[in-house]
């Protein structure tokens, strides 16, 4: 029955036909207790979220010397000397194929064996409201973690051992518990896959993508080796058994349609090494099977292990990019000023020009580092002049310094959606919204798709957290940045009919707003219209006249339309803009000089070209026929 | 590049114009783009007769384009036919179009699917 519903769906199911992820949507939903013990990031919301002592389910005697025997026991009287046992696994895994399949020990499939009862629903427990409650602060816990990990690993290790207790009445209620209890000291040992996984110290969203396809193979061999003990369990207990045999065999199925696509996941590998190293100690003696492909698997762990330590400039496996810290110009007259913060923001107001207010805002930020505002108009201004990375290390640090400051948010979506990465954008913009709207944010709604088959699962997940705000507020008053954040979101995946919507609906309530005339027009841009992206870039810069962003914008419309006299007349304007002192800034802006040089090759002028690289003078082209 | 093209896919053209791109490109570009997608995908094309072409688009060692399977090895594999390329290089389909209704199929590290269409797309215009 519970296989029935799972495969069905139902009305949370996501857009992907695909059963496999069905399942595992599902599935995830039982790990939404577990995760929250392991996520000491924010210990404070995810607990406040869970049911509290009092309304769990009511721990009888019998329940709580079961639960103590369970955590207390080492491996118990069952003949594997493992507690992992190997050998089921290793016959799972000649069963499922020579890919590299790590299989993170039978702990996750204990625990999601634990888990079958709450999906069929057949014990009390959490009901699936708070079960969701406890799913969507997981996730929003999830999206602060990646900067918490060190420091919370033993806090999370206290937390879960503390709160072991309410699992087990839960799981081990009626005639279960037996079963269960046995075949969970037969083959596991909690305290030490905890403790592997902290000792890994990566953050601790690799324990959600662990989660997600292995645990259920697990968890469906787990089930087979616990048969014979179940024998005499309740007609419930066999049927469980029956509705598992079935959901494995579906399961390896639609494994097999999808050729173990979630194998090659680096995050997956990432956390499995850990584990399966410790289990390789600890297990039989080696197997030829499991040489090769463990020797793939050191393979790929090296490269994933390079890649991660390479540090500035590559992405993090969460999608965000590694950066590092801001670079500071060198020779700032502004650090002499006594307040450059206004004097920045003077410079914006009378129009100056963007290098020099972002000199000013430089300076303020060095001089007051902990000023959050300093940060997010050193980083507004940057990315208005056209020097994205600069933009995205600015708002970082705003944000390190005050994670509440909503137009950083905003403003870093928009630098991480222009840089291509799209993920951060998407947990940015969910930041944004579960903090300004909490109880809109938070409203139940679809289970959250699996994130391991569809790229694009987190996106649709907060488009629609976007869209039912848009909603609740389409009769009352407007918020322009819900708009602005939908039409991102849309821009991001090139729906950009709909973006141009959002951004005209922002401009509404905003028309003086230079920034949404150049977003409005880089949508009608890739959208393919850029006659209609020029006019509302002329828009921009009639209130904004040295918006070099804006004017890079032109430059690259008339290179699409092949203009490309004009064209290059444009980006040199731009680039003129940045060259006001002497010497080559710090903060270089590559993507002009690299649309520049693609309109000399238009042209078929190589020797035009060849001059145009970061630290020539712009004068050089004056005298080659370039007005501007 | 003529070795990219191969007639009997008419979308490869798009991926000997990306590579001719990338060929022209400065060392600091390359690099630049290398350390945004940090990614090697492999195209499997299929075309209107049912053959299957495989072509590489390495943004993770060397930035180039070629046609084959990945060397050494690709972080994504995309399966999807002749038509559906080429809208997605003239930017008529998105990626998310495309999987969602199945003309995309992803294997391997699904994140990297979601920046096919930077990749396609040079010279985007910034918001």
């Amino acid at each position: 029955m519970a296989f029935q519903a799972m495969m069905s769906g139902g009305a949370d199911c996501s857009t992907s036909a695909n059963p496999l992820s069905q399942m595992l949507k599902h599935t995830e939903q039982d790990r939404s207790l577990q995760r929250d013990r392991m996520v000491p990031g924010a210990p404070g919301a995810s607990l406040r979220h869970l049911p509290s002592t009092s309304s769990a389910a009511p721990l009888d005697a019998r329940d709580r010397t079961l639960a103590d025997q369970f955590f207390q026991a080492g491996p118990g009287p069952s003949a594997s000397p493992s507690p992992f046992a190997l050998e089921s696994m290793r016959r799972e895994l000649d069963g499922i194929g020579a890919g590299p399949a790590p299989r993170a020990g039978d702990w996750a499939g204990d625990f999601t064996r634990a888990g079958s009862p709450w999906t069929a629903a057949q014990t009390p427990g959490l009901t699936p409201q708070e079960r969701e409650a406890m799913e969507r602060s997981f996730q929003e816990a999830k999206l602060h973690e990646a900067h918490h990990v060190a420091q919370h690993q033993s806090a999370w290790r206290a937390d879960f051992l503390q709160n072991q207790q309410h699992i087990t009445p839960a799981t081990a209620a009626g005639p279960h518990s037996a079963a269960f209890e046995q075949a969970f000291n037969r083959s596991f040992n909690w305290d030490q896959h905890f403790t592997m996984h902290n000792a890994k110290g990566k953050g601790k969203a690799r324990l959600v993508e662990l989660d997600d396809s292995k645990w259920e193979e697990q968890f469906a061999q787990f089930t087979s080796t616990a048969e014979p003990a179940a024998v005499s369990a309740s007609a419930t207990r066999i049927a469980a058994v029956d509705e598992d045999k079935a959901l494995e065999a579906a399961f390896k199925d639609a494994l097999k349609k999808e050729g173990l696509d979630v194998e090659k996941d680096p995050d997956y590998l990432a956390e499995f090494e850990n584990v399966w190293n410790t289990l390789r100690q600890e297990g039989e003696a080696s197997n030829p099977n499991l040489a090769d492909w463990e020797r793939e698997f050191s393979g790929e762990m090296a490269r994933v292990r390079e890649d991660m330590e390479d540090g500035l400039g590559r992405v993090g496996e969460d999608g965000f990019p590694r950066l590092g810290e801001y670079r500071f110009e060198l020779n700032n007259p502004y650090l002499s000023h006594p307040d450059p913060l206004t004097e920045g923001h003077r410079l914006l107001r009378t129009g100056g020009a963007l290098s020099e207010a972002a000199l000013a805002f430089e300076a303020a930020a060095q001089r007051e580092p902990s000023n959050a505002e300093a940060w997010l108009w050193l980083g507004n201004t940057r990315a208005m002049d056209e020097k994205e990375e600069a933009a995205i290390r600015a708002l970082e640090r705003c944000l390190r310094e005050d994670e509440g400051k909503l137009e950083a948010l905003i403003s870093l979506a928009v630098s991480y959606t222009n840089e291509g990465y799209d993920t951060a954008a998407t947990s940015t913009l969910e930041r944004w919204i579960t903090r300004k709207y909490p109880t809109l944010a938070k409203a139940p709604s679809a289970a959250p798709p699996s994130a391991s088959l569809n790229p694009w699962a987190s996106h649709e997940r907060v488009t629609d957290i976007f869209l039912s705000v848009a909603r609740a507020q389409s009769t009352g008053e407007l918020d322009p940045d819900v708009q602005v954040g939908l039409g991102v979101l849309s821009y991001s995946t090139g729906n950009y009919d709909q973006a141009r919507d959002c951004f005209a609906a922002a401009l509404g309530a905003r028309p003086e707003d230079w920034l949404l005339w150049n977003r409005l027009g880089a949508t009608l841009a890739n959208g393919g219209k850029p006659e209609e992206a020029i006019d509302a870039y002329r828009k921009a810069l009639e209130l904004r006249p040295t918006f070099t962003r804006a004017i890079y914008n032109l430059g690259v419309s008339c290179l699409n339309i092949g203009c490309y006299q004009e064209a290059a007349e444009h980006l040199l304007a731009a680039i003129s803009l940045h060259q006001t002192g002497d010497g080559q800034a710090v903060n270089e802006s590559q993507s002009l000089w690299q649309t520049l040089r693609r309109t000399f090759f238009a042209m078929d002028r190589q020797d035009l070209a060849a001059l145009a690289v970061p630290g020539s003078s712009v004068e050089e082209f004056r005298k080659h026929g370039f007005d501007f | 590049m003529s070795d990219v093209k191969d007639p009997a896919f008419p979308s490869s053209e798009l991926l000997s114009v990306l590579a001719e791109q990338f060929s022209k490109a400065s060392e600091a570009e390359k690099k630049a783009q290398i350390k945004k997608t940090n990614g090697i995908f492999e195209l499997r094309i299929k075309n209107k007769e049912g053959k299957e072409g495989v072509w590489t688009i390495d943004l993770k060692k060397e930035g180039k384009v070629y046609k084959g399977p990945a060397k050494p090895k690709a972080d994504v594999a995309l399966s999807l036919n002749d038509a559906t390329f080429k809208e997605l290089a003239d930017g008529k389909l998105n990626g998310q179009k495309a999987f969602m209704t199945g003309r995309l199929k992803v294997k391997g590290n699904v994140m990297l699917a979601t920046k096919l269409d930077n990749v396609l797309k040079q010279g985007k215009s910034k918001m």
